[in-house]
């Protein structure tokens, strides 16, 4: 897992109501990787928060994902079907 | 003759003094006409019902609940957002995939598999992605495309 910086869109950026209140929240990601097509190769990541929703631990679902992809700095997008929801940047 | 009444022979005037026989021939070609419209309508009709067989097709989706969904959803019929829950709902497309999605976020014996029967022309509209998580094909749902859902329990 690694640590990650969340922006959540607001509802009028057409995000959520409001950031989810569990402990973890797994969802579809979307990657600026030349190399993948997410809708026919997509990844859902875990988010697993322990104060704010801001910050969150970050990880793959599944140990067959592209680990690489979850580097320090790199930026990626979460989705609800066709919504996006956030912006993440790995610490 | 065989173009009345479109053109301009009026069999009035063609059968002569024969009145009988111009009457005649106008009543059988207006049973003509009848019957050719009685078939239009008919094959307009067959072609309707086809196309509304076609699009009433349901497709069946499979989810892995946690146990307050799975309550949530036999207690009422329908999906719905649930404290933590996504605007949408994922579904898989087949029942050992729900399973393997179900055993990543919830681990073995938590989870119930749900099946959702919806029409297919609302499943078409769903977002997909053919594969995801190196598991199988999935979609998403917004909740108001799951409204005519029927919720069933698989196991």
């Amino acid at each position: 897992m690694k640590r990650a910086r969340v922006r959540w869109l607001t509802k009028a950026e057409g995000g959520r109501d409001e950031p989810p209140t569990g402990e973890q929240y797994v969802t579809v990601a979307r990657f600026q990787d030349p190399a993948g097509d997410w809708s026919s190769d997509g990844w859902s990541v875990v988010l697993r928060f322990s104060g704010d929703r801001q910050h969150a631990e970050v990880g793959f679902l599944v140990p067959e994902a592209p680990e690489h992809l979850l580097r320090e700095r790199i930026e990626f997008e979460l989705y609800e079907g066709a919504k996006k929801v956030a912006e993440v940047t790995v610490l | 003759m065989a173009c009345y009444p479109a053109c301009s022979t009026d069999p009035d005037a063609a059968f002569g003094p024969n009145r009988a026989a111009a009457t005649s021939y106008k009543k059988g070609y207006e049973i003509s006409a009848n019957v050719i419209l009685v078939a239009e309508g008919l094959l307009r009709i067959g072609t309707w019902i086809a196309g509304r067989g076609a699009a009433s097709g349901v497709t069946r989706l499979y989810r892995a609940v946690g146990p307050a969904e799975f309550e949530q959803l036999m207690k009422t019929g329908k999906f719905a957002a649930g404290p933590n829950s996504l605007g949408g709902k994922f579904f898989a497309e087949t029942a050992e995939h729900a399973a393997a999605w179900g055993e990543k976020m919830m681990g073995t014996g938590n989870f119930r598999i749900i099946t959702a029967d919806v029409p297919t022309r609302a499943a078409s509209q769903f977002m997909r992605w053919s594969r995801l998580d190196a598991i199988g094909p999935a979609v998403h749902a917004e909740l108001e495309q799951l409204e005519g859902a029927i919720v069933g329990v698989f196991k």
